[in-house]
């Protein structure tokens, strides 16, 4: 997995629930449990704009690249 | 929609009538066509309980066309159940039923005018819990020849749950 989504531990830093997350953004639940769980295939700019918004941080917070150790070097 | 189904059962309407009149006992007609609308009757009574599958996947089996589609997902099994669930109900699909203890789901698209109706019966094998398959069969109510409809509403699900996907 190369992309992590870190949304679990900026909720953690907020100490906010993803249902109040959900709530406040008009995002599903479930849709937000799949994009914590990193499952999601693509995340659209609105949507990460607005998590930002609300949980006041960085794209950079949520996203982070992990190299997979079978993957190619280039 | 295609207006097959409906041409389709005026013929069968004005087939009934041709037998009624060309046959010497016009009970002989009726022998014909009424287990047909029994069959259509109770159909449409039995479709929306998931304890009735098998009767339309399997024991009916030869009067329904069968479509199935089978795909692996990354999500786990529960939450994908749940997001399945609200794909079910953003769409113009019904849902019927749903039993979250064995993973299964039924919806399904009315009987109408242009339409025999279908049921499409989801269940989720989560026995490689990294990678749950989900089985989608799209059946009709009432109908050999589903005119490729059930590979259409198939093909359409599959695809909206994918590009639901981008959040």
């Amino acid at each position: 997995m190369a992309i992590i989504v870190n949304l679990d531990v900026m909720l953690a830093k907020r100490k906010m629930k993803v249902k109040e997350l959900s709530a406040k953004i008009g995002i599903s639940v479930v849709n937000l449990s799949i994009l914590k769980q990193s499952k999601a295939k693509a995340i659209r700019f609105t949507t990460l704009e607005a998590i930002c918004e609300v949980l006041d941080c960085q794209p950079g917070d949520l996203l982070e690249f992990v190299p997979d150790n079978n993957s190619p070097h280039v | 929609m295609r207006p097959v189904p409906f041409l389709l059962s005026i013929c069968l309407i004005i087939g009934y009538k041709l037998l009624n009149h060309f046959l010497e006992n016009p009970y002989y007609a009726l022998l014909i066509f009424v287990p047909i609308v029994l069959l259509i009757g109770l159909n449409l009574v039995l479709r929306r309980k998931l304890k009735y599958k098998d009767w339309f996947i399997k024991h009916l089996g030869f009067l329904n066309e069968k479509v199935t589609h089978s795909f692996k997902s990354e999500i786990p099994a529960p939450l994908l159940f749940d997001k399945i669930l609200e794909q079910i109900n953003d769409s113009e699909t019904t849902l019927y039923d749903f039993k979250p203890s064995t993973l299964e789901i039924l919806a399904g698209n009315s009987v109408g005018m242009r339409t025999w109706g279908e049921n499409i019966y989801i269940d989720i094998n989560a026995t490689d819990s990294e990678n749950p398959t989900v089985n989608l069969t799209s059946v009709t109510v009432f109908g050999i020849v589903s005119w490729n409809k059930n590979k259409e509403n198939i093909d359409q699900f599959y695809s909206s749950f994918e590009e639901s996907l981008t959040i």
